[in-house]
């Protein structure tokens, strides 16, 4: 006989089948077997499945109408599941699914899914989903005492009511990110991803130590999937083609390019490209130098339109990440460096010549680097600044000393009085001949991660796979002025530190394996050499609130007294030697970094005044309370600049993963020559290594008209329709996506004139910009 | 009181050659070492320290009257004279 399904199915009646879904509601063994029998005497051939459970129902009501009751209510229950599909509830994919994904016994497993099913049967719901008896078989595991595999067995996501408000409320709006669905799913992945780094990648011992701040795992919505920060080798490309989806099967391949506008358009593509594995920044190290070959012979118009065409990519593409520009950088020389001037160069079409090499571009090296100032200068077709690319400057000390490169120089300072785009990379005696500086200030080593072949071949590149930060103030709250008692502390949190970094290499090692990250995972060989190698990544320690511990260790601010800052000073060599240790120890490319530090100096001393009550040094009133970022002075000491550019040059030394110091201008219309002048100095009379010079810039939303400082109205049009900019640590950015911590910073930030004048904003702008900024510690990136 | 330190380094190629121009002219200028002038390593992490507190983190580097006079480079002869003529 033959029993037709809703779906039109056809199937052999089977009478264990009713027995089994009798004795599922509680029926003896006796009863089910009789009302079976009964019902399958009246079972005639083609019986629908629901007339057998009608029929069922009559017979078992006459024996228990309450049995039947449970029945009838247990046989119109459908599920529906996140496949999109309605399904009889059926207990056993419960078991199925408890013991797969948790990996508890068939025997618990049913013993949770009968309790499951008894839930369901006392909530009489018209319908149900397959996350709610997820729920509440989590419920059920806690009540079992299974808390691990509750958290195995748990959904991610968020609430209801917070992606109803993404997508609907736009007053939600983050102004970091604009309203649009790109930026509605990034907000919901992100979320995902955080709870499942936090919850099932990351030990207990990490997880809890990030949520107590003792240290701070940057990008955790990131840290299951991608690596961070990479700088790129344009050569590499420019000889090879490029394929955007890193094999070529996704998106079409593209030969060497033949043609300038071709290498420049492949170019802003790479790091869009790259952006899609990667979570932090994206850069060219000496990109002038090496696409100098395809703008010989070309007019200077032409050479500034190729610069004007790829920053405007880079500024436009505002698809990385779920809807956002590329955080991209290019590290630009002045004139042709020193170590390529014999390396052939590779020229268009990606051909290579022995005899042609990049000391025969000198002229196109510095044409190119001009026409990219020169489209900086003009900004958008509004006026307004670019943002990306980074513009990011080579200089060398011993250019200065010599007079080389004024004219160049001059032009940069230009700029930084404009609107301070320039990055100053100064190349300090102490520092790698290869280096290039990434996303907001990591420093690549590039001499660890390249091989004198990579430097011929074109294959220079390198990135920091992972940045955690020391919450350096805690160590002082812990140890109460004990030195010993502090190094102890430093070290177990370096250490703690360092296990995120090892997990994480191993994260991308199976990423890599599996070839989730395709684009990094390209060979750059044909012995198969991967464009990534987790073995040549940095490992990047970062620190925040150096000038917090110093104090409430010492007494003492950084700039208050020199034993105070010689304290500082040794913290950092404690630090340094110790993540010289840990590369011993792993042959990984540990490496000691300024973090930028854009949510945690805010999140870091928040949980702190929960925890420390009362012994929390920190910047700023209570609920913008704020660490100074990594070792720099305190933002709002009163103090000469040159004090304050010492007292920091004296730790960029010891950061062998990047440092930066910043010059917060406080002119509107700061002297170029001036900026000139104190470039040179910075360059020759101090260890830094990285810095800028940021101004505050208002832009109207009205004209577009973009003016120096925090204005309230619009100097041109007068419209009160004002966006304040300013440097957040390593970029510039909308002040109204800052968080309170970094706002109040702003407000507190001791504004510099180039002839040494120091200012402060006025109290109406101070309090102007504690009404705005977004909830939360969160920051655009969690660099 | 020091007028004059010079920074080495323990592997520093071009520190014997600043040590030689430094002993040379503190010589003729009758200038006493360990009075008036003095070398420190800098690898002991005390010097370091304070070599960093004036900007100088590699050798041969030189410090008189307490401003920084070269980083990282072998004096000139003259002009360090000329400095200490001052």
């Amino acid at each position: 006989m033959k029993v037709k399904h809703s779906d039109d199915s056809v199937e052999d009646f089977d009478v264990e089948e009713i027995i089994q879904s009798l004795r599922n509601v509680g029926a003896s063994s006796i009863v089910a077997t009789k009302v079976a029998t009964d019902m399958s005497n009246d079972v005639y051939d083609g019986i629908s499945t629901a007339e057998i459970r009608l029929l069922s129902y009559k017979k078992l009501n006459k024996i228990s109408p309450k049995l039947a009751e449970k029945y009838k209510y247990r046989a119109k229950l459908m599920v529906r599941t996140s496949k999109t599909t309605l399904e009889k509830f059926d207990r056993k994919k419960i078991i199925e699914s408890l013991t797969k994904e948790t990996g508890i016994t068939k025997e618990i497993g049913c013993k949770i899914a009968k309790d499951v099913e008894k839930e369901l049967e006392k909530l009489k719901l018209s319908y149900v989903t397959a996350p709610l008896i997820r729920e509440i078989a989590c419920v059920k595991l806690l009540e079992h005492g299974l808390e691990g595999e509750r958290a195995r067995y748990t959904r991610l996501g968020m609430p209801v009511f917070d992606v109803q408000s993404l997508i609907e409320l736009p007053s939600t709006e983050n102004a970091n990110l604009q309203y649009n669905p790109e930026s509605v799913h990034k907000l919901m992945a992100d979320q995902i991803s955080k709870e499942y780094s936090l919850i099932n990648v990351l030990p207990i011992d990490l997880a809890d130590s990030h949520m107590r701040g003792e240290v701070h795992i940057h990008d955790l919505d990131y840290f299951s999937t991608r690596p961070f920060c990479f700088s790129h080798d344009i050569r590499f490309f420019l000889k090879n083609g490029f394929k955007a989806d890193g094999v070529g099967n996704h998106t079409a391949v593209a030969g060497p390019a033949n043609r300038p506008e071709v290498a420049f358009l492949h170019a802003a593509k790479i790091l869009a490209a790259s952006q899609t594995n990667c979570a932090g920044g994206q850069g060219f190290s000496y990109f002038n130098t090496f696409l100098a070959p395809y703008v010989e012979g070309l007019s200077y118009k032409k050479v500034k339109q190729l610069a004007q065409m790829f920053i405007y990519e880079l500024s436009q593409m505002y698809v990385a990440r779920g809807g956002q520009v590329v955080f991209s950088s290019i590290d630009c020389d002045m004139s042709v460096p020193e170590q390529f001037r014999d390396i052939p160069a590779v020229l268009p079409g990606g051909k290579v010549k022995d005899s042609v090499t990049f000391s025969d571009f000198e002229d196109e090296t510095k044409t190119l680097f001009n026409a990219l100032i020169d489209v900086y200068m003009e900004g958008d077709y509004t006026g307004k600044s670019f943002n990306f690319p980074k513009f990011e400057v080579q200089v060398h000390p011993d250019d200065i000393r010599k007079g080389r490169n004024q004219e160049e120089l001059l032009r940069v300072s230009e700029l930084s009085a404009k609107f301070a785009t320039p990055y100053y990379i100064i190349h300090q005696p102490y520092m790698p001949d290869f280096a290039c500086y990434q996303c907001c200030s990591f420093l690549m080593p590039l001499d660890d991660a390249s091989t004198e072949d990579d430097v011929v071949n074109g294959t220079i590149r390198g990135g920091g796979l992972q940045v955690v930060t020391i919450n350096m103030p805690q160590l002082a709250y812990e140890s109460n002025g004990d030195d010993e008692k502090l190094f102890k502390l430093l070290l177990e949190r370096m250490e703690t530190a360092k296990e995120a970094l090892v997990l994480k290499k191993e994260i991308i090692d199976r990423n890599l394996k599996n070839n989730l990250l395709p684009f990094m995972n390209q060979p750059v060989d044909e012995e198969g050499t991967k464009y990534l190698a987790t073995d040549k990544q940095s490992y990047i320690i970062g620190l925040v609130g150096m000038n917090e511990l110093v104090k409430a260790h010492t007494g003492n601010e950084l700039h208050e007294s020199d034993d105070s800052w010689r304290f500082g000073l040794k913290v950092m060599k404690r630090m340094k030697d110790t993540v010289a240790d840990f590369r011993k120890d792993t042959g990984l490319n540990f490496a000691l970094a300024r973090t930028p530090a854009e949510s945690c100096s805010y999140r870091l001393a928040q949980i702190d005044l929960k925890r420390y009550d009362g012994k929390v040094v920190a910047n700023g009133p209570d609920d913008a309370s704020y660490y100074t970022n990594s070792f720099h002075v305190n933002p709002s000491a009163d103090i000469p600049l040159w004090k304050r550019l010492s007292i920091e040059g004296a730790f960029h030394p010891l950061t062998d993963g990047g440092a930066m110091s910043h010059i917060w201008l406080g002119e509107s219309n700061p002297s170029p020559e001036g900026i000139y002048e104190l470039t040179k100095r910075i360059a020759t009379k101090t260890a830094i290594q990285y810095y800028a010079f940021t101004k505050d810039l208002s832009v109207c939303k009205n004209c577009n008209f973009t003016v120096g400082g925090l204005t309230d109205n619009c100097p041109k049009c007068g419209s009160s329709n004002i966006e304040w900019w300013s440097r957040i640590t390593g970029y510039y950015q909308n002040v109204a996506g800052w968080n309170k911590g970094k706002l109040e910073e702003l407000a507190e930030r001791r504004r510099y004139g180039t002839s040494g004048k120091t200012t402060e904003i006025d109290a109406k702008t101070k309090r102007k910009l504690g009404k705005t900024g977004v909830n939360g510690w969160d920051s655009e990136h969690d660099f | 009181m020091t007028r004059l330190i010079l920074y080495t380094g323990t592997n520093c190629p071009r520190c014997p050659e600043a040590k030689k121009i430094v002993e040379d002219v503190t010589k003729a200028l009758r200038l006493k070492e360990g009075e008036d002038w003095e070398i420190k390593n800098i690898d002991d992490e005390e010097n370091m320290l304070t070599a960093l507190q004036y900007q100088i983190a590699s050798t041969p580097s030189i410090v008189i009257d307490g401003e920084v006079f070269v980083i990282g480079a072998v004096p000139d002869r003259e002009e360090l004279v000329d400095k200490l003529k001052d």
